[in-house]
Protein backbone atom coordinates (compact mmCIF):
# COMPACT_ATOMS: atom_id res chain seq x y z
CA UNK A 1 0.00 0.00 0.00
CA UNK A 2 0.93 3.42 -1.11
CA UNK A 3 0.63 7.14 -0.18
CA UNK A 4 -1.42 7.53 -3.40
CA UNK A 5 -4.79 9.39 -3.84
CA UNK A 6 -7.68 7.57 -4.40
CA UNK A 7 -11.05 8.14 -6.05
CA UNK A 8 -14.28 8.38 -3.65
CA UNK A 9 -15.47 4.98 -4.52
CA UNK A 10 -12.06 3.30 -3.56
CA UNK A 11 -11.85 4.63 -0.12
CA UNK A 12 -15.07 3.74 0.39
CA UNK A 13 -13.99 0.51 -0.61
CA UNK A 14 -11.10 0.47 1.00
CA UNK A 15 -12.51 1.32 4.40
CA UNK A 16 -15.12 -1.75 4.23
CA UNK A 17 -12.27 -3.84 3.43
CA UNK A 18 -9.79 -2.82 6.91
CA UNK A 19 -13.42 -3.56 8.56
CA UNK A 20 -13.34 -6.68 6.95
CA UNK A 21 -9.90 -7.78 7.68
CA UNK A 22 -9.49 -6.68 11.25
CA UNK A 23 -13.37 -8.30 11.94
CA UNK A 24 -11.70 -11.44 11.16
CA UNK A 25 -8.99 -11.60 14.04
CA UNK A 26 -11.96 -10.43 16.46
CA UNK A 27 -13.80 -13.13 16.01
CA UNK A 28 -10.62 -15.33 16.83
CA UNK A 29 -9.59 -14.48 20.63
CA UNK A 30 -6.00 -16.36 21.68
CA UNK A 31 -7.47 -19.14 23.95
CA UNK A 32 -3.92 -21.23 24.35
CA UNK A 33 -3.26 -19.47 27.95
CA UNK A 34 -7.31 -20.43 29.22
CA UNK A 35 -6.90 -24.19 27.31
CA UNK A 36 -3.27 -24.41 29.29
CA UNK A 37 -4.82 -23.63 32.53
CA UNK A 38 -7.55 -25.94 32.00
CA UNK A 39 -5.60 -28.74 31.03
CA UNK A 40 -3.19 -28.07 34.17
CA UNK A 41 -6.59 -28.23 36.34
CA UNK A 42 -7.90 -31.18 35.03
CA UNK A 43 -4.48 -33.07 34.97
CA UNK A 44 -3.51 -32.11 38.64
CA UNK A 45 -7.19 -33.15 39.84
CA UNK A 46 -7.06 -36.40 37.99
CA UNK A 47 -4.12 -37.50 39.67
CA UNK A 48 -4.69 -36.57 43.11
CA UNK A 49 -8.17 -37.64 42.82
CA UNK A 50 -6.35 -41.27 41.73
CA UNK A 51 -3.85 -40.92 44.36
CA UNK A 52 -6.27 -40.41 47.36
CA UNK A 53 -8.36 -42.90 46.10
CA UNK A 54 -5.89 -45.47 45.56
CA UNK A 55 -3.62 -44.66 49.03
CA UNK A 56 -5.53 -42.88 51.10
CA UNK A 57 -2.37 -40.44 52.14
CA UNK A 58 -3.97 -36.80 52.97
CA UNK A 59 -0.27 -35.77 51.53
CA UNK A 60 -1.41 -36.27 48.20
CA UNK A 61 -3.63 -32.77 48.64
CA UNK A 62 -0.17 -31.35 48.18
CA UNK A 63 -0.84 -32.08 44.48
CA UNK A 64 -3.13 -28.88 44.27
CA UNK A 65 -0.07 -26.67 44.43
CA UNK A 66 1.23 -27.72 41.14
CA UNK A 67 -1.56 -25.50 39.87
CA UNK A 68 0.13 -22.21 40.82
CA UNK A 69 3.50 -23.46 40.93
CA UNK A 70 3.33 -24.81 37.13
CA UNK A 71 0.25 -22.09 35.83
CA UNK A 72 1.86 -18.89 37.18
CA UNK A 73 5.79 -19.30 35.10
CA UNK A 74 3.81 -21.12 32.19
CA UNK A 75 1.43 -18.02 31.52
CA UNK A 76 3.49 -15.46 31.57
CA UNK A 77 6.01 -17.56 29.53
CA UNK A 78 2.82 -17.91 26.97
CA UNK A 79 1.98 -14.07 27.48
CA UNK A 80 5.17 -12.78 26.39
CA UNK A 81 5.55 -15.25 23.79
CA UNK A 82 2.16 -13.66 22.49
CA UNK A 83 3.05 -10.34 22.88
CA UNK A 84 6.18 -10.55 20.65
CA UNK A 85 4.04 -11.35 17.67
CA UNK A 86 1.94 -8.86 16.09
CA UNK A 87 -0.91 -7.22 18.42
CA UNK A 88 -4.43 -5.39 18.03
CA UNK A 89 -6.48 -5.41 20.93
CA UNK A 90 -10.45 -3.90 21.07
CA UNK A 91 -12.36 -3.09 23.75
CA UNK A 92 -13.87 -6.42 24.68
CA UNK A 93 -9.88 -7.67 24.18
CA UNK A 94 -9.08 -5.50 26.98
CA UNK A 95 -12.42 -6.42 29.56
CA UNK A 96 -11.39 -9.72 28.90
CA UNK A 97 -7.83 -9.62 30.21
CA UNK A 98 -9.39 -7.55 33.23
CA UNK A 99 -12.10 -9.70 34.06
CA UNK A 100 -9.33 -13.24 34.01
CA UNK A 101 -6.58 -10.81 35.56
CA UNK A 102 -9.24 -9.70 38.27
CA UNK A 103 -10.13 -13.66 38.58
CA UNK A 104 -6.28 -14.45 39.20
CA UNK A 105 -5.71 -12.23 41.88
CA UNK A 106 -8.86 -13.69 43.74
CA UNK A 107 -7.17 -16.85 43.44
CA UNK A 108 -3.92 -15.64 44.53
CA UNK A 109 -5.76 -14.08 47.93
CA UNK A 110 -8.03 -17.19 48.48
CA UNK A 111 -4.59 -19.41 48.13
CA UNK A 112 -3.24 -17.38 50.85
CA UNK A 113 -5.93 -16.73 53.03
CA UNK A 114 -6.14 -20.91 53.31
CA UNK A 115 -2.54 -21.59 53.70
CA UNK A 116 -3.15 -18.78 56.67
CA UNK A 117 -5.94 -20.74 57.87
CA UNK A 118 -4.84 -24.23 57.89
CA UNK A 119 -1.64 -23.23 59.46
CA UNK A 120 -3.95 -21.57 62.05
CA UNK A 121 -5.96 -24.80 62.50
CA UNK A 122 -8.69 -24.86 60.47
CA UNK A 123 -7.90 -26.99 57.50
CA UNK A 124 -11.21 -26.81 55.89
CA UNK A 125 -10.80 -23.45 55.20
CA UNK A 126 -9.31 -24.81 52.19
CA UNK A 127 -12.99 -25.65 50.99
CA UNK A 128 -12.75 -21.82 49.50
CA UNK A 129 -10.70 -22.95 47.05
CA UNK A 130 -13.04 -25.72 45.33
CA UNK A 131 -15.90 -22.88 45.81
CA UNK A 132 -13.89 -20.28 44.19
CA UNK A 133 -13.29 -22.68 41.42
CA UNK A 134 -16.78 -23.54 40.63
CA UNK A 135 -18.47 -20.53 40.97
CA UNK A 136 -15.61 -17.54 40.43
CA UNK A 137 -14.12 -19.26 37.17
CA UNK A 138 -17.48 -20.06 35.92
CA UNK A 139 -18.54 -16.57 36.49
CA UNK A 140 -15.44 -15.61 34.18
CA UNK A 141 -16.37 -18.02 31.39
CA UNK A 142 -19.72 -17.46 31.08
CA UNK A 143 -19.15 -13.46 31.15
CA UNK A 144 -16.13 -14.50 28.67
CA UNK A 145 -18.78 -16.36 26.76
CA UNK A 146 -21.46 -13.57 26.52
CA UNK A 147 -18.38 -10.75 25.53
CA UNK A 148 -17.47 -13.05 22.96
CA UNK A 149 -21.11 -14.36 21.74
CA UNK A 150 -20.12 -17.88 22.45
CA UNK A 151 -22.90 -20.07 23.91
CA UNK A 152 -20.49 -23.03 24.74
CA UNK A 153 -18.30 -20.50 27.07
CA UNK A 154 -21.50 -19.51 28.73
CA UNK A 155 -23.63 -22.86 28.64
CA UNK A 156 -19.73 -24.39 30.60
CA UNK A 157 -19.95 -21.18 32.75
CA UNK A 158 -23.37 -21.63 34.18
CA UNK A 159 -22.84 -25.60 35.12
CA UNK A 160 -19.73 -24.53 36.88
CA UNK A 161 -21.68 -21.89 38.73
CA UNK A 162 -24.56 -24.01 39.36
CA UNK A 163 -22.62 -27.14 40.32
CA UNK A 164 -20.42 -24.97 43.04
CA UNK A 165 -23.82 -24.12 44.60
CA UNK A 166 -24.81 -27.88 44.87
CA UNK A 167 -21.08 -28.33 46.84
CA UNK A 168 -21.69 -25.35 48.75
CA UNK A 169 -25.79 -26.57 49.71
CA UNK A 170 -24.37 -30.32 50.60
CA UNK A 171 -21.63 -28.82 52.91
CA UNK A 172 -24.38 -26.65 54.47
CA UNK A 173 -26.85 -29.54 54.84
CA UNK A 174 -23.71 -31.44 55.80
CA UNK A 175 -23.98 -34.02 53.41
CA UNK A 176 -20.06 -35.09 52.65
CA UNK A 177 -18.41 -34.07 50.07
CA UNK A 178 -16.63 -36.95 48.41
CA UNK A 179 -13.90 -37.44 46.08
CA UNK A 180 -15.89 -39.88 44.26
CA UNK A 181 -18.07 -37.18 43.03
CA UNK A 182 -16.86 -33.90 43.71
CA UNK A 183 -13.54 -34.38 41.62
CA UNK A 184 -15.25 -35.90 38.60
CA UNK A 185 -17.61 -32.96 38.58
CA UNK A 186 -14.57 -30.50 38.77
CA UNK A 187 -13.08 -31.76 36.27
CA UNK A 188 -16.55 -32.16 34.09
CA UNK A 189 -16.96 -28.41 34.87
CA UNK A 190 -13.53 -27.58 33.65
CA UNK A 191 -13.68 -29.41 30.85
CA UNK A 192 -17.49 -27.85 29.49
CA UNK A 193 -16.17 -24.66 30.53
CA UNK A 194 -12.76 -23.77 28.16
CA UNK A 195 -11.84 -27.64 26.70
CA UNK A 196 -15.32 -27.87 25.26
CA UNK A 197 -15.44 -23.78 24.24
CA UNK A 198 -12.09 -23.91 22.77
CA UNK A 199 -12.62 -26.61 20.56
CA UNK A 200 -15.96 -25.15 19.28
CA UNK A 201 -14.31 -21.74 18.45
CA UNK A 202 -11.13 -23.22 16.92
CA UNK A 203 -13.63 -25.30 14.53
CA UNK A 204 -15.75 -22.19 13.79
CA UNK A 205 -12.58 -20.48 12.98
CA UNK A 206 -11.07 -23.17 10.39
CA UNK A 207 -14.75 -23.01 8.28
CA UNK A 208 -14.78 -19.61 8.24
CA UNK A 209 -11.02 -19.89 6.81
CA UNK A 210 -12.12 -22.52 4.35
CA UNK B 1 -20.20 19.87 -1.28
CA UNK B 2 -17.13 19.94 1.31
CA UNK B 3 -13.86 18.80 0.42
CA UNK B 4 -12.43 15.84 1.47
CA UNK B 5 -10.32 15.76 4.53
CA UNK B 6 -7.05 15.86 2.41
CA UNK B 7 -5.11 13.84 5.23
CA UNK B 8 -7.56 11.16 5.15
CA UNK B 9 -8.04 10.98 2.12
CA UNK B 10 -4.53 9.08 0.92
CA UNK B 11 -4.88 5.47 0.73
CA UNK B 12 -2.62 4.36 3.59
CA UNK B 13 -3.53 6.57 6.10
CA UNK B 14 -7.41 6.24 5.25
CA UNK B 15 -6.07 2.30 5.64
CA UNK B 16 -4.80 2.83 9.18
CA UNK B 17 -7.51 5.19 10.22
CA UNK B 18 -9.85 1.85 9.31
CA UNK B 19 -8.25 -0.14 11.37
CA UNK B 20 -7.68 2.32 14.52
CA UNK B 21 -11.29 2.94 13.87
CA UNK B 22 -12.52 -0.88 14.48
CA UNK B 23 -10.01 -1.64 17.40
CA UNK B 24 -8.89 -0.19 20.35
CA UNK B 25 -5.26 -0.24 19.70
CA UNK B 26 -3.03 -2.12 17.56
CA UNK B 27 0.71 -2.30 17.15
CA UNK B 28 3.56 -1.15 13.92
CA UNK B 29 3.61 -4.60 13.17
CA UNK B 30 0.09 -5.33 12.88
CA UNK B 31 -0.72 -2.29 11.32
CA UNK B 32 2.19 -3.34 8.39
CA UNK B 33 0.67 -6.71 7.92
CA UNK B 34 -2.95 -5.51 7.07
CA UNK B 35 -1.66 -2.79 5.34
CA UNK B 36 1.16 -4.33 2.98
CA UNK B 37 3.24 -1.08 3.48
CA UNK B 38 6.78 -0.74 3.81
CA UNK B 39 8.37 -0.07 7.34
CA UNK B 40 9.49 3.40 6.14
CA UNK B 41 6.55 4.75 4.37
CA UNK B 42 4.26 3.42 7.22
CA UNK B 43 6.06 5.33 9.92
CA UNK B 44 6.07 8.43 7.84
CA UNK B 45 2.32 8.13 7.74
CA UNK B 46 2.23 7.62 11.27
CA UNK B 47 3.90 10.36 11.85
CA UNK B 48 1.15 12.86 9.77
CA UNK B 49 -1.48 11.29 11.20
CA UNK B 50 -0.03 11.94 15.17
CA UNK B 51 1.35 15.81 14.29
CA UNK B 52 -2.00 15.92 13.20
CA UNK B 53 -3.51 14.46 16.27
CA UNK B 54 -5.86 12.12 14.90
CA UNK B 55 -3.85 8.93 16.15
CA UNK B 56 -1.80 9.01 19.56
CA UNK B 57 1.61 7.37 19.07
CA UNK B 58 2.97 5.43 22.34
CA UNK B 59 6.57 3.92 21.99
CA UNK B 60 7.82 0.95 25.13
CA UNK B 61 9.75 -2.30 25.46
CA UNK B 62 8.40 -5.81 25.45
CA UNK B 63 11.65 -7.90 26.64
CA UNK B 64 14.51 -6.40 24.11
CA UNK B 65 12.56 -5.54 21.48
CA UNK B 66 10.14 -1.81 20.72
CA UNK B 67 7.16 -1.66 20.57
CA UNK B 68 4.49 1.56 19.06
CA UNK B 69 1.34 1.00 19.95
CA UNK B 70 -1.15 3.18 18.28
CA UNK B 71 -4.36 4.63 18.95
CA UNK B 72 -7.06 6.71 17.88
CA UNK B 73 -7.80 10.16 19.61
CA UNK B 74 -11.25 11.41 19.57
CA UNK B 75 -10.29 14.37 17.50
CA UNK B 76 -9.26 11.26 15.14
CA UNK B 77 -12.42 9.71 15.60
CA UNK B 78 -14.44 12.94 14.54
CA UNK B 79 -11.99 13.43 11.38
CA UNK B 80 -13.07 9.99 10.25
CA UNK B 81 -16.59 10.35 10.91
CA UNK B 82 -16.83 13.45 9.24
CA UNK B 83 -14.54 11.87 6.15
CA UNK B 84 -17.40 9.28 5.56
CA UNK B 85 -20.34 11.28 5.96
CA UNK B 86 -18.34 13.30 3.10
CA UNK B 87 -17.76 10.29 1.07
CA UNK B 88 -21.82 9.75 1.27
CA UNK B 89 -22.16 12.43 0.44
CA UNK B 90 -20.12 12.80 -2.89
CA UNK B 91 -21.31 8.63 -3.77
CA UNK B 92 -25.03 9.74 -3.20
CA UNK B 93 -25.61 7.22 -0.41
Amino acid sequence: MEDKKLTPQESMELIASMIQSTKRRVASPNLKISVMWAVLTIITAAASWILLYTTHDPLFNFIWFAIPIIGIPANIIMANRTSEKSIAKTYLDKVREGLWKAVGYIAIGLTIACVIAQQCGYPEACLAMLYYAFIIVGFGAAVSGLLLRENSYVIGGMFSIFSGFIVIICNLCRIPLLYSWVTPLYILSFLLMFIVPAFVISRKIKSQER
Amino acid sequence: MKELDPLLHSQLRLAVMSILMNIDEADFVYLKEKTDATAGNLSVQLDKLSSAGYISIEKGFVGKKTRTVCQVTEQGRKAFEEYVETLREYLNL
